[in-house]
């Protein structure tokens, strides 16, 4: 065989060059074309022949094999419903972000998606279901073991490992900690930030000295998480000086005529300077510093903050930060009470509630959110696929997509068709199965075709059975 | 043939299409919708005055559209289609409309997959049947043979001719060295072929007029390979077809096709009945102006594993037309190939129904690489061929993706790369083109179900 790659490496080399190759060629091609008319064609058929038959290029060494993409823990999509997914995946408007809530509707109900239906390009945002794809992305081939433990804790995907340390921090908050204390130092910044955010879960007394070593942690991130998780816990470092400063853009007043109850607004700003000085002083101070410059608790703080557009967002995010869960349960249960607390405005609040809070509080923030849902579709990320009939249909956004659905030729049209694909869009995402059968029929009987692309994910949403729930 | 979303999708001409007709299914787009007996008609506003008449026939797929798109079917025929298969209780029943009438006068039924009446085919059987009374001239008919008979012996000679010719190019070629040819592949590629073309050898001239764009995918030493491969393949096919010219296999390759009504009024045609399943599609612009549509098929639950190419060629301007197929799809029906030494292209002459449930694909060939041997022992200048490769993976050589056997025996070097997700996947069944030199992946049953690679 080497022989025969030498000879037509030799006459590949003549026939380049537009000479003969009767000279290297082996005895018995000469034999067969001797007598030919066109020689140099004839040996090059049978060059051809041998080329295609007897020869095959051979890879140069050992072949890489990429690692192999993992199951996940459920199911993916059966065959019916996968059309249905790529059709919503092609719709206009659905992209990466879209979609990834519907891998969280798809989680609630117990199903994953097939990986040639969609990848996502970052698994960012991603139910962690999707972690081991996560891992696969980066090449890792670990394989994971029945419990985390300090022997085991590199066998581990990263993902994983972090779903297993938030799990241990609800059953066992110690022990997690110990783990993460004898092995987070040695972790990229990166990872070690993600495997520190896991305290967040049952965060408590016993987790303030090893917050307090991470004050000097080679990372500003991780630093600045452990100051949030300390200020949480009520352990401010010396803030006076910023508290002092921040509490004169506030003052406090007296509502009522009975009961005088305490008020905070905002103190009207003359330059833009002292706006944005206001809201750099918004990330320096903690919920108790502020509050009790101000003389109060705080949760008398919450329940008096009075201020504006402008500043509740600085509440909220100083409550997100720092506030204790009791403080980020009373804010959020502010929500739709008035304009200065819009779902979107205390949206920053949805990571800080369990899953029990967030349920909860869904049909309030359903309310008082307006036609798009984008504010609900925040809050309600872990409990998609949940929401009744009941509690949309009757939701004044509902009421306000209705309209938009009635046929018109009129120039807004587009203007309403944007808001009724992403307002049913999101209802699809929120919505139990009945629910969401239930809300296509009363878009259907207003004017829209059961086809209306807006429908596309009510309509996933109302034929997906359950599947494995994790 | 039922209409699924399947078809719709596999009907539409591009993506684009896909995405703009899913835009229109919205109530306000419709003012009026209608049904009848087979029978689906509307009228779509878009940008004009006038709404657009949109009218499509669910039993054959026919369609009409009074929009001025160069695309067919085009959106509104695409979103009429979906609206209709998705939820038909918009649709009112009403009184076929004339306009729909006059469609329906002008139309002409086509479609590959109906089955034909054996009385309404165009053959010279079928044409005496029809019209058995006509009295035919023996003076006319005598001239009328005899004109054939001359066209036919000219075109013989024209096509020998032809043959020479190339052959006389080809040792042109080679004698100038193969290096001024890759430095000038197109110019002296265009000019035989339209001389091909001139002698009425068009199938020789496309291919010659491809050979340029080939060649511009390949990188180095795999470019001079292709030139030799190609060329020793034409030189057979020249001396072949100047030694036998009334070879029907070879005819086709030099010349033209027999028509489908043709084929199948043929005696002897290989026929092959059975659950067929669709494994791949390649749809590719020639540079004539024509788009080819190439349909692989492979027999489900029988061994050896067999395979047949539905190959139709339209033209460009007319964007994808009727394909009815969709890579995965299964469905019973009768295969009638084209007489071949190893026969792969063929028809379809009777499509029964689909397949109930899933059924396995063969087992494959112990060495695969056999059945590329054989076949070019048959017909050497056979240019590619399906292959039913055993359990493997995807191995990269560097960046280069190679397929390669789980008992690391075969290893074959891939056209291009798949995806991350797929080239991680193990492939327990794989189907592709072997073209000599690279592996042309289409489809492959994996533990994630069967993939397909290009459709």
């Amino acid at each position: 065989m080497a022989d025969l790659a030498e000879t037509l490496r030799q006459a590949k080399g003549r026939w380049m060059l537009g000479t003969s190759a009767n000279e290297v060629v082996p005895d018995t091609w000469r034999d067969a074309v001797e007598g030919d008319v066109n020689p140099e064609l004839a040996l090059m058929a049978i060059a051809a022949q041998a080329d295609l038959i007897a020869l095959r290029r051979v890879p140069g060494g050992e072949l890489s094999q990429p690692p192999q993409l993992p199951r996940l823990a459920l199911p993916t999509l059966p065959e019916q419903h996968r059309a249905r997914f790529r059709r919503i995946a092609s719709s206009q408007g659905v992209g990466e972000p879209e979609l990834k809530s519907v891998l969280h509707l798809l989680v609630a109900r117990g199903w994953s998606v097939h990986p040639t239906d969609y990848m996502p390009r970052s698994f960012t945002g991603a139910p962690t279901l999707y972690g081991r794809w996560a891992n696969w992305r980066e090449g890792s081939k670990a394989e994971p073991v029945d419990a985390l433990t300090a022997e085991n804790w590199g066998n581990w995907w990263p993902a994983e490992r972090r779903d297993a340390l938030r799990q241990m921090r609800e059953d066992s908050p110690d022990q997690a900690r110990f783990l993460i204390e004898t092995h987070a130092a040695a972790l990229p910044a990166e990872q070690r930030l993600a495997v520190v955010e896991t305290l967040a879960v049952s965060l408590g007394p016993d987790d303030v000295d090893y917050l307090q070593s991470l004050e000097t942690d080679r990372s500003g991130k991780v630093r600045q998480l452990a100051l949030s998780f300390l200020a949480r816990l009520g352990e401010t470092g010396d803030e006076s000086e910023n508290i002092a400063e921040f509490a004169d853009y506030f003052s406090l007043g007296k509502r009522g005529l009975i009961n005088r109850a305490t008020t905070i607004t905002s103190n009207k700003l003359k330059t833009n300077a002292q706006k944005v000085r206001r809201g750099e002083l918004a990330k320096l101070v903690s919920l108790t510093g502020f509050a009790s410059a101000l003389g109060l608790d705080p949760i008398g703080l919450i329940d008096a903050w009075d201020g504006t557009q402008e500043t509740t967002p600085l509440l909220v995010e100083i409550v997100a930060q720092t506030g204790s869960d009791q403080a980020v349960a009373r804010l959020a249960a502010r929500a739709g009470e008035n304009d200065e607390f819009t779902p979107l405005i205390l949206a920053p609040l949805a990571k800080r509630l369990t899953d029990t809070e967030r349920r909860e509080i869904l049909p309030k923030i359903l309310a008082s959110d307006e036609e798009t849902f984008s504010a609900t579709r925040v809050w309600a990320e872990t409990q998609f696929g949940s929401l009744s009939h009941a509690d949309i249909l009757s939701a004044d956004g509902v009421q306000s997509l209705l309209r938009h659905a009635k046929p018109s030729q009129s120039d807004e049209r587009h203007v309403k068709d944007h808001f009724l694909s992403t307002g049913l869009f999101s209802l699809g995402l929120l919505a139990d199965q009945e629910a969401a059968q239930r809300i296509i029929t009363t878009f259907t009987e207003a004017g829209l075709f059961a086809t209306d692309p807006a429908l596309g994910l009510l309509t996933f949403n109302a034929k997906l059975n359950s599947g494995e729930t994790p | 043939m039922s209409l699924t979303t399947e078809t719709i999708t596999a009907l539409a001409p591009d993506q684009a299409s896909l995405k703009a007709a899913n835009k229109l299914m919205k109530a306000s787009k419709w003012p009026s919708l209608s049904k009848g007996e087979t029978l689906v008609w509307g009228e779509c506003q878009g940008s004009g005055a006038n709404p657009y008449r949109t009218v499509f026939d669910a039993t054959d797929h026919g369609y009409k559209c009074t929009c001025p798109s160069r695309k067919f079917p085009c959106k509104h025929v695409l979103a009429l289609m979906w609206m209709y298969v998705e939820d038909p209780s918009p649709f009112s029943d009403n009184k076929v409309p004339d306009w729909v009438t006059d469609w329906l006068g002008r139309r002409r039924k086509t479609g590959p997959a109906t089955k034909a009446d054996s009385t309404e085919r165009k053959s010279l059987v079928a044409a005496r049947l029809a019209e058995p009374e006509k009295p035919v001239d023996p003076k006319v008919e005598a001239r009328r043979k005899a004109a054939a008979e001359k066209r036919a012996q000219a075109t013989q000679k024209s096509l020998l001719q032809a043959v020479q010719d190339l052959e006389q190019w080809l040792n042109d070629q080679v004698t100038t060295g193969l290096s001024a040819f890759l430095d000038d592949a197109g110019e002296r590629c265009r000019t035989i072929a339209a001389r091909l073309v001139d002698s009425k050898a068009q199938a020789l001239a496309s291919r010659l007029d491809e050979l340029p764009a080939r060649l511009m995918h390949l990188r180095g030493e795999a470019r001079l390979d292709a030139v030799i491969q190609e060329f020793g393949r034409m030189v057979l096919i020249c001396r072949a077809y100047a030694a036998a010219p009334e070879d029907p296999e070879l005819r086709r390759i030099v010349t033209t096709s027999e028509t489908r009504e043709a084929l199948l009024d043929l005696k002897d045609v290989p026929r092959k009945a059975g659950a067929w399943e669709v494994v791949g599609e390649q749809v590719a612009t020639r540079r004539d102006g024509l788009v080819s549509q190439s349909t692989w098929l492979l027999l489900l639950d029988h061994e050896p594993a067999t395979f047949a190419l539905l190959l139709d060629f339209y033209p460009a301007s007319l964007g994808k037309r009727t394909s009815a197929f969709s890579v995965g799809e299964r469905f019973q029906a009768e295969i009638a190939y084209y007489p071949a030494r190893q026969p792969m292209r063929a028809v379809l002459a009777d499509r029964s129904g689909d397949v109930p449930g899933p059924l396995p694909w063969p087992e494959p060939a112990t060495d695969p690489m056999q059945n590329y041997s054989a076949a070019l022992q048959k017909a050497p200048w056979t240019s590619r061929l399906p292959l039913l490769l055993p359990p493997g993976r995807i191995g990269f050589d560097g960046k280069e993706p190679w397929w390669l056997a789980d008992e690391r025996a075969t290893t074959l070097p891939l056209d291009t790369a798949p995806p991350d997700h797929l080239a991680g996947s193990a492939l327990n069944r794989t189907v592709g083109l072997w073209d000599g030199t690279t592996f042309a992946l289409l489809a492959a049953q994996t533990e994630w179900g069967s993939l397909s690679f290009n459709g």
